[in-house]
């Protein structure tokens, strides 16, 4: 409580900006309204992901089932399954199930789609707030654990993906649980909890079963113990920590029954089905449209069954970096490039403590997986959702660079600069479209709209001038007052405030203000942390106390 | 819990014996396992029926097979063209049918080279002084690739090519700690070996005189300098210098090699003027194309650690200097590659980047000896991070085999290095293998259907059967019974030749494929045709 006290104006703050940048329109559509612009390309289900998983959710709710109606398969294509004559979802099932409570209690005040997104800013802000605590356990001070959460919430493309309905935020949730559970909690319930979370986060995403891989080693191989003693080596296996395993049970079941029911066989995954492109008058389904095909195709004709694995190509990977890393459409060096200071910061711990490698292991397999990936840009988004794990794991790195490198003047100009410059880009992303397409996709476009068409952030600049603001509460609330680019910087200004608030703060005191002791003490070897305010108490220290 | 937990002590004196067998056995359990991958690979692409689908594999094999089975056999057979050590090597085992059929006369060799690089990687890192973990990771970093596994089970000769590369690099790296000068000349006796594999190990033998030449002058001056590198280059080039001996006295020219009609200049040269020489004059294409080449061999990310290492290795001061520079020469492939590419010697293709299909995408598998050598030595750099890269190197191996990801097999079936000859080959197993008469056809341009057809290669005049090519292609209704053309083609040599004189008139089309025609003497001329061998032993 204490802890929770101590953060609340932090915690008031980011749901405050999320909500105010929240996409979004008034009232429970039906699923014939849903299949409207107003609901789809105008507004909050743009691109067939949000549709895609709303559509299961509405389905839960409204039609107590897992399978679509014609109506809601309709605003599902292009990511529509079909198996045994029915439709169903492409998507795996978690993130569906989880925002059902934010349905339910929109649909009450009227706003049913609004609190289906709700969900997700509660998973972004408690994400920001295992972020502080991760920065902290590797040795930031407050300030900087803090501008580390702000760092991963507003200056790179998470910020998009929290107001809007993707798996990204609750997959990074559940990855920075087991990991800070691994880090700072011992017992058998931890990895009981790790396992399940693990299961869980299978039904959230498929390849989070890649993501977690590095958590799930790093648990297993905490339950060996080598020593050298005079003896020999001695080994010692804490079988007891294996039996955390039992924690996947109940999520499996869970995952397992899902698939039976939606697609007839425990093991069959959502993304191996069918996938329904076009549907015709009748709402009968018929196969992607393509000027080789020929138009009326049944679905059985075309054959278009895929085994999971080969989603994942080592051929990808070159482009994939390329993609993910310094493309003007999704590169991390045009969107985030805040998040870059962290490999100071990783550098710097590296050499200090060895649990970095679990936080690294979880960026590089990220980053690495998604490189693979067969459509490394996540089709149409705005910078590259996929690697929102890696911002998120990065984000306590970057808060260390700060702590480190304070003291050079012309490290915290380029950091607030380039934290400046993060925030004004996410925050366009955030408030305006995730609808921006691929480089790749652009001379095609170009041809058929006779103009030229933008891929970078400039689409979110143009949309804001032409289109406005997505942002359910600007909309409902704000726009007789603020153009959309007024509203815009408003929202700039108060997020650059806060961080210059804090940066200054942190150099208002003397050096020293935050240095931290770590004194050795105690049998367990357990630390104990010393804050200091200013320099001078050093002098009153005793003689004889080690630094590291 | 305690219950639950178990404990165990190895004593220290076990960890020493432990420690003992492994120093002592480690080269022979490291022969011993690659060895079993090797053969399992082989059998395995054997059963695929993918052992062979190089036409180059092919060739290959024909050319040791004309040495001891020909209407003119003997070493004359060797070429000029390719270099003749894989031929040679063929040459005790080729005369079995199986051996020459199966592809093992060729693959044998790669097999052993394989083994042999593989060891070669676990003792450079060795004389690095390269941890034992980091030893064997970077051996696996060169055996978990699909690539090589499938090179290993061809008749194709990358791979021993990089056996005597590394070896010769190993060597002189050894003598550079030592002094040794046995090293020195074990290290030329392997460079040697390579420039007598492909052009590749030419450049290696320039680039390792210079430095071995800049080595003895750092260690002893200008004078000794001189010593070793005349001693060095004079071993070292000799392979060099017979070659062009070689040409000299069987083609008449030295550098016909380089020049004359089959070599790979007229090659390169009718791409260029088809337009599909992309690389020539563009080096930053030409370094595109080749780190290309090598991403898709190595799957991107152990050359990426590759890469990474080797910049902190060069930067490394703990290890020798000279060292440093004589590793240097592990880089030779990557600048050999990139200069051919640029000045048009070389061709390489890779769809999506240049050309519209594959092409000798295989040349990127050169430089995996030292992308696994600089890998090992980056996580051996790494520390307590060694375990994050080897975990990622993993998943990437992981998805690289569950995808069957290897481009130089999509390369040997369905890119240019491909050549689909069943039908062709078919043809003459049906019609023209238990019947007299014999085949007229250029090598140089059907030698896959040669191989394939599975008829003994007597059954055959081609350019290199002397006397009887020379009759036939002025009287081919005298000596062939079917002729095999690329029709219209004026690179092919049979075509050119027969295509005006009388004898073609009388022989008819009976077939007509993608890559070749087959055309038949009419029966009415059969009476007057030589359908056995005449001419007995040529000069």
């Amino acid at each position: 409580m204490k802890w929770l006290s101590k953060n609340i104006g932090i915690i008031i703050f980011c749901i405050a900006i999320l909500v105010l940048s929240v996409r979004g329109l008034s009232g429970n559509p039906d699923s014939t309204q849903l299949n409207t612009d107003k609901w789809t390309s105008e507004g909050p289900f743009e691109l067939s992901p949000e549709r895609g998983r709303f559509a299961l959710t509405y389905s839960l709710v409204e039609d107590k089932s897992i399978y679509f109606s014609k109506e809601i398969a309709r605003f599902t294509i292009p990511d529509l399954g079909y198996i045994n004559g029915k439709y169903v979802s492409l998507f795996a099932p978690g993130v569906s199930f989880i925002v059902v409570p934010g349905y339910l209690l929109g649909k009450v005040y009227g706003v049913s789609q609004v609190g289906s997104f709700f969900v997700i800013i509660i998973f972004a802000v408690l994400n920001a707030l295992i972020i502080q605590k991760l920065a902290k356990f590797f040795g930031a001070g407050n300030l900087t654990s803090t501008l580390s959460s702000l760092a991963f919430l507003f200056a790179t493309p998470s910020f998009s993906y929290a107001v809007n309905l993707y798996q990204h935020h609750i997959s990074t949730f559940l990855l920075l649980v087991s990991t800070f559970l691994l880090l700072t909690r011992r017992g058998f319930v931890k990895y009981l909890l790790i396992w399940f979370l693990f299961g869980l986060s299978l039904l959230v995403d498929y390849p989070n079963f890649f993501l977690f891989l590095p958590i799930i080693i790093y648990s297993l191989v905490e339950a060996i113990i080598l020593r050298m003693r005079s003896s020999g080596l001695t080994v010692k296996v804490d079988l007891w920590k294996y039996f955390g395993i039992l924690g996947i049970i109940l999520p499996l079941v869970i995952f397992f029954w899902y698939n039976k029911s939606a697609y007839g066989s425990p093991l069959q995954l959502a993304g191996t089905v069918q996938n329904v492109r076009e549907m015709d008058s009748k709402g009968n389904p018929v196969r992607s449209i393509t000027p080789d095909d020929n138009e009326g195709d049944s679905i059985e004709e075309s054959g278009n069954t895929q085994n999971a694995a080969t989603f994942f190509k080592t051929r990808n990977l070159a482009n994939g970096l390329y993609v993910h890393l310094l493309s003007p459409d999704r590169g991390i060096i045009y969107y985030a490039p805040v998040t870059l200071f962290g490999i100071l910061g990783i550098v710097e711990l590296t050499k200090k403590k060895k649990q970095t490698s679990l936080l690294i292991s979880v960026i590089g397999v990220n980053l690495i997986l998604y490189s693979m990936w067969g459509d490394p840009w996540g089709g149409w988004g705005f910078g590259s959702r996929y690697l929102v794990p890696s911002y998120a794991f990065t984000a306590p790195f970057v808060g260390l660079a700060i702590s480190k490198f304070r003291k050079n003047t012309m490290f915290m100009i380029m950091i607030t600069l380039t934290f400046f410059y993060s925030l004004s880009v996410n925050t366009l992303g955030a408030i305006t479209t995730s609808s921006n397409p691929p480089e790749v996709e652009v001379e095609y476009l170009s041809s058929q709209s006779h103009k030229v068409e933008k891929y970078t952030y400039e689409r979110n600049i143009d949309f804001l001038s032409s289109h406005g603001s997505k942002s359910y509460f600007y909309n409902e609330f704000l726009s007789d007052w603020l153009s959309p680019w007024q509203f815009y910087l408003v929202m700039v200004a108060i997020l650059m405030s806060l961080v210059t608030t804090f940066i200054l703060r942190m150099n208002s005191f003397r050096y020293g203000s935050e240095i931290e002791f770590v004194l050795k003490g105690g049998k367990e070897g357990k630390n104990l942390k010393v804050y200091l305010e200013i320099m001078d108490k050093l002098k009153t220290l005793p003689r004889g106390i080690k630094f590291w | 819990m305690d219950k639950f937990t178990l404990q165990f002590t190895l004593s220290k004196s076990l960890i020493i014996k432990l420690q003992k067998f492994f120093d002592k056995n480690i080269l022979s359990i490291l022969i011993l396992t690659l060895s079993l991958i090797s053969v399992f690979a082989f059998l395995f692409y054997y059963e695929n029926k993918l052992g062979l689908s190089y036409n180059d594999a092919r060739s290959h094999l024909d050319m040791g097979r004309r040495v001891v089975e020909n209407l003119k056999p003997g070493l004359a057979q060797l070429g000029s063209v390719w270099l003749p050590l894989p031929h040679i090597l063929m040459i005790p085992t080729i005369w079995s049918d199986f051996m020459w059929h199966s592809g093992l006369s060729g693959a044998i060799q790669s097999m052993f080279s394989f083994v042999a690089t593989g060891c070669l990687i676990y003792l450079f890192l060795k004389n690095l002084k390269i941890g034992l973990f980091e030893r064997i990771f970077g051996v696996f970093i060169f055996v978990a690739n699909i690539n090589v596994l499938y090179l290993q089970s061809t008749a194709m000769t990358e791979l021993l090519l990089l056996a005597t590369m590394t070896a010769g690099v190993y060597f002189l790296a050894r003598w550079v700690n030592d002094d040794n000068i046995f090293n020195l000349i074990k290290g030329a006796l392997f460079v040697m070996s390579s420039t007598l594999i492909r052009y590749d190990g030419w450049f290696l033998f320039i680039f390792a005189s210079l430095l071995v030449a800049f080595i003895s002058i750092r260690k002893r001056g200008l004078r000794e300098a001189e010593g070793n590198f005349i001693f060095y280059s004079t071993l070292a080039g000799f392979g060099i210098v017979m070659w062009l001996v070689w040409n000299l006295l069987i083609f008449k020219d030295p550098l016909y090699f380089a020049y004359g009609p089959y070599s790979a200049q007229s090659q390169q040269k009718m791409l260029e003027e088809a337009g599909e020489l992309s690389t020539k004059g563009d080096f930053l294409m030409s370094a595109k194309a080749y780190f290309y080449s090598i991403f898709y061999n190595s799957y991107t990310f152990s050359a990426m650690l590759g890469f990474a290492g080797a910049v902190t290795f060069f930067l490394d001061k703990k290890i020798k200097f000279l060292v440093r520079v004589i590793s240097f020469s592990l880089l030779a492939p990557l600048f050999f590659n990139i200069i051919a590419l640029y000045l048009g010697h070389s061709v390489l293709f890779l769809p999506g980047i240049i050309g519209r299909t594959w092409f000798n995408i295989r040349y990127g598998a050169l430089m995996l000896p030292s992308i696994a050598i600089f890998s090992a030595y980056l996580i051996n750099k790494l520390g307590v991070l060694k375990w994050v890269f080897v975990g990622i190197f993993c998943l990437v191996i992981f998805f690289a085999f569950v995808n069957n990801d290897a481009a130089t097999i999509e390369d040997a079936v369905y890119g240019e290095s491909a050549r689909n000859v069943s039908e062709v080959s078919t043809w003459l197993q049906n019609n023209a293998k238990d019947k007299e008469g014999l085949v007229l056809m250029s090598v140089a341009s059907h030698d896959a259907i040669i191989f394939s057809s599975g008829l003994p290669m007597k059954k055959f005049i081609h350019e290199g059967t002397g006397a009887y090519w020379d009759y036939a292609i002025e009287n081919p209704d005298r000596w062939a019974t079917w002729i095999v053309t690329r029709t219209h083609d004026l690179n092919d040599a049979v075509f050119r030749e027969v295509r005006d004189s009388d004898g073609f008139k009388k022989y008819e089309l009976v077939d007509h494929y993608p890559f070749a025609d087959i055309y038949q003497l009419k029966p009415e001329y059969r009476s007057e045709f030589l359908a056995k061998p005449v001419l007995g032993k040529q000069n």
